[in-house]
């Protein structure tokens, strides 16, 4: 009779496991379901208009991302060439405006310009690539207008591969800077007061508090800040489809643009697949570097 | 780990969710051109109420007494006769959709039943389509489609060659444009019927032509190139392409190439018994090279941002009279009436595509058919739909919808002739116009990217002709190869 009966610790557990249960089936459907789905239609040469398709085909799909001339390839180098121009720039400039806003905390006007500058979050990736095709549209554009203006030579923009992809970047710069800006002043918000009032007394200069409070206290923000910023990066997508479509040439062809060509334009489903897998598994293994270093702390 | 795993996950479903008239002036133009008038832009709301009615002799359009006869014995027949009863269209948001949708609710009042339209863009359109075919879903009864779509959707459309023959005075199926009933039928199966077909015209500014002393309309290669370099000034560029690397040029290239002479692939040409039959890429030929050196050679007169020149951009550069010529598709002529979206709407005139010296000239055709899926939830519903939409005398009203003529009735209407003056260019290029010179299999898309990617390259000095279309040859046989298409090396 008492071993039929259930500790409380028993009880609980039960409880817990049927509470979590709706979590756990939902992330089974949305998460590891897709992922299994992906890696297994990567291994098929499937093509959605093409009904005698969807065999398996094992790792051609793989091999041939390595042994052709693929675009895909150059296609991820393009985008960690992105990761690389875009992510120090990020940085430097949202810690630059989050301390400024740190500093300008008590100054008028500081909760609308506060407000503008969060302004591009609010806005689609896509509406952003249409309003800069517009913007910077080398004939009616405002900024080749505004070149004119100042008697400088006027710009191809988006028309010339050596400006389009540093405009690519440019836009997504406009657009989520302020967003990892929000984030590093929430973590200089953290920091007491009283450190940056003790290295003033002994003479720090900005370099200085920099180096030694505002970096090392920031660490594990700058890190998950820069895992999100790397995985906003590798799946930018609408902001090439509004503005370039991967042109001239292939000079702003990201890896994201490559997959949805392949997959929606193309029906290489199989090919495309086989491409998303690529991307994830470098994805995580350069987030798993990142989130490691920063989060050894915790470990 | 669970860190890991976590991250992993949620990495995963980003990743999976990664995977579109006025007379003009009378001094320029010749018997080859048709000068502006007003079309799709201001819709007539009036027609859409009143039966399509000749106003000569008060009866209505028909293509004949027993055509009308017909009509009336089939409208009399679907009164009521889907009552409660649903139809779900698939089709593309191009500009004759609010036009369409105004037809509709007559259809609607007529037999009782609710349509419901899903309208997306282009891209995303053909991606439903393939995927709802793909699915063998019942959740559209009617495709519009693109003429290049039909190889991908053959296998999901319900061939019409019995409905045809049983409504065969209804359909008056040899009035439909020769081209929209090749553009339409696939493997002697008909799937479709056109309602609206988009030739592309050579369009030009008059008032810019008269200023630069040109007297006609350019009808070759050469010519044209004269006239752009004429009409270039600091201001305005003597003419606007579509450059953007990509579909974009790609599909240009297509646009060309039959009228430099050359073909794309060995068996694929107008007059081609079986377009299909081989495969071979020709894109290293010396026309092929030509049509791609000509887009380079008309970059110097066509000012800046010609690289990521696209359909909008082509229009919006023509209509705010920054660009004295194009070559657009029909339906980008016909907003050009419209005031509010057009600066040239009095003094804009069309003509014949140009071709090379000595070449037959061929217009390259698209546009869209409907047709009804084979695993349609009410496929009767589905054809009646069809037969009514596009008889002749819905046609004629849908004309005056803002949509587009799909049959020779009413291109050689004399009411609609001084309507829409576009409609003599028509009669001109109709019977030499080429539905295939996008190929209609499912790696059409695939193709023209191809090539549009290694043209954009040469376009922007990243790499020589030669090499550009070797290469691209290299991966359009090697896809068609794999596509197991009659490939010779």
């Amino acid at each position: 009779m008492k071993q039929k009966q259930k500790t409380l610790a028993e009880r609980n557990a039960v409880t817990a496991k049927i509470m979590l249960a709706p979590l756990l089936t939902v992330l089974l459907v949305l998460g590891i379901f897709p992922g299994i789905y992906l890696v297994w239609t990567s291994l098929t040469d499937l093509q959605m208009n093409n009904a005698s398709s969807g065999n398996f085909i094992w790792l051609s799909n793989y091999l041939a991302l390595v042994t052709d001339s693929s675009i895909f390839g150059s296609a991820l180098l393009k985008t960690l060439l992105f990761c690389l121009a875009a992510l120090p720039i990020q940085f430097v400039l949202g810690y630059v405006i989050a301390k400024f806003f740190m500093a300008a905390v008590d100054m008028k006007g500081t909760g609308f310009l506060r407000t503008v500058y969060m302004f591009p979050l609010m806005i689609t990736p896509l509406s952003v690539g249409l309003f800069w095709n517009y913007l910077l549209n080398p004939r009616v554009g405002a900024v080749n207008f505004l070149l004119q203006s100042a008697n400088l030579p006027l710009q191809e923009w988006l028309s010339d591969s050596s400006t389009a992809f540093p405009c690519i970047i440019g836009i997504y710069l406009w657009q989520w800077t302020p967003y990892v800006a929000m984030l590093i002043q929430a973590g200089l918000l953290s920091i007491p007061g009283e450190l940056y009032e003790s290295a003033r007394a002994d003479g720090a200069g900005l370099l200085h508090i920099t180096k030694s409070i505002d970096l090392p206290m920031l660490k594990k923000v700058l890190g998950i800040s820069a895992i999100l910023s790397l995985v906003q990066i590798v799946q930018t997508f609408e902001l090439v489809l509004a503005t370039t479509n991967g042109g001239p040439g292939t000079s702003t062809l990201v890896s994201a643009y490559a997959i949805y060509r392949d997959a929606f334009k193309y029906f290489q489903n199989g090919r495309a697949c086989a491409e998303a897998v690529v991307l994830m598994v470098i994805t995580t293994a350069i987030s798993q570097v990142l989130a490691k270093y920063v989060l050894k702390e915790e470990d | 780990m669970k860190r890991t795993l976590c991250l992993v996950l949620a990495l995963c479903v980003m990743t999976a969710t990664a995977c579109g008239g006025k007379p003009a002036s009378p001094e320029v133009g010749d018997s080859n051109t048709a000068e502006g008038s007003g079309t799709e832009a201001n819709v007539d709301q009036d027609n859409l109420d009143a039966p399509a009615v000749d106003e000569n002799t008060g009866e209505l359009f028909s293509t004949s007494s027993e055509q009308a006869e017909a009509y009336q014995a089939f409208a009399a027949e679907l009164s009521g006769k889907y009552a409660g009863k649903s139809l779900n269209i698939v089709t593309v948001s191009d500009p004759w959709l609010s036009g369409m949708k105004e037809i509709i609710t007559e259809f609607e009042a007529l037999t009782g039943c609710t349509v419901y339209i899903s309208d997306l863009g282009y891209d995303a359109c053909y991606s439903k389509e393939v995927l709802i075919a793909s699915q063998k879903s019942n959740e559209a009864d009617v495709f519009i489609y693109d003429y290049p779509w039909i190889g991908a959707l053959s296998e999901s459309l319900l061939p019409l060659n019995d409905s045809l023959t049983d409504h065969k005075a209804l359909v008056n199926y040899e009035d439909f444009f020769a081209v929209g009933q090749a553009g339409s039928t696939w493997d002697e199966n008909i799937l479709g019927l056109p309602f609206a077909p988009y030739f592309t015209m050579l369009t030009y500014n008059t008032d810019l032509f008269e200023k630069a002393g040109i007297e006609k309309a350019p009808a070759t290669v050469e010519e044209l190139k004269e006239a752009a370099a004429a009409l270039t000034s600091e201001s305005t560029a003597g003419i606007a392409l579509n450059n953007q690397s990509g579909t974009c040029v790609g599909q240009a290239y297509f646009e060309w190439i039959y009228n430099f002479g050359g073909k794309a692939f060995e068996s694929c040409y107008p007059g081609s018994d079986d377009y299909y039959a081989d495969m071979t890429p020709c894109l290293t030929s010396e026309e092929s090279l030509s049509v791609v050196r000509f887009f380079k050679d008309m970059l110097q007169y066509e000012g800046s941002g010609a690289l990521n020149m696209a359909w909008n951009e082509r229009f919006s550069a023509f209509a705010t009279g920054n660009a004295a010529i194009m070559s657009p598709w029909i339906t980008d002529i016909m907003p050009l009436d419209d005031t509010e979206q057009s600066l040239v709407s009095e003094c804009y005139a069309t003509a014949p595509a140009v071709c090379a010296e000595g070449v037959k000239q061929h217009t390259p055709v698209g546009g869209y058919s409907m047709g009804v899926s084979r695993y349609a939830a009410e496929s009767d519903l589905a054809v009646d739909f069809m037969l009514w939409f596009t008889s002749p005398e819905t046609a004629y009203k849908f004309i005056g919808a803002g949509g587009l003529p799909a049959r020779y009735s009413l291109i050689y209407d004399p009411e609609l002739c001084s309507q829409y003056s576009y409609y003599s260019t028509l009669q001109q290029v109709v019977d030499t116009s080429f539905c295939a010179f996008r190929p209609q299999i499912p790696e059409s898309f695939e193709i023209m990217d191809t090539i549009g990617q290694y043209i954009g390259l040469y376009l922007d000095d990243s790499m020589e002709l030669e090499q550009a279309m070797k290469t691209a040859e290299e991966e359009v046989t090697k896809l068609l190869e794999d596509a197991g298409y009659t490939v010779n090396r």
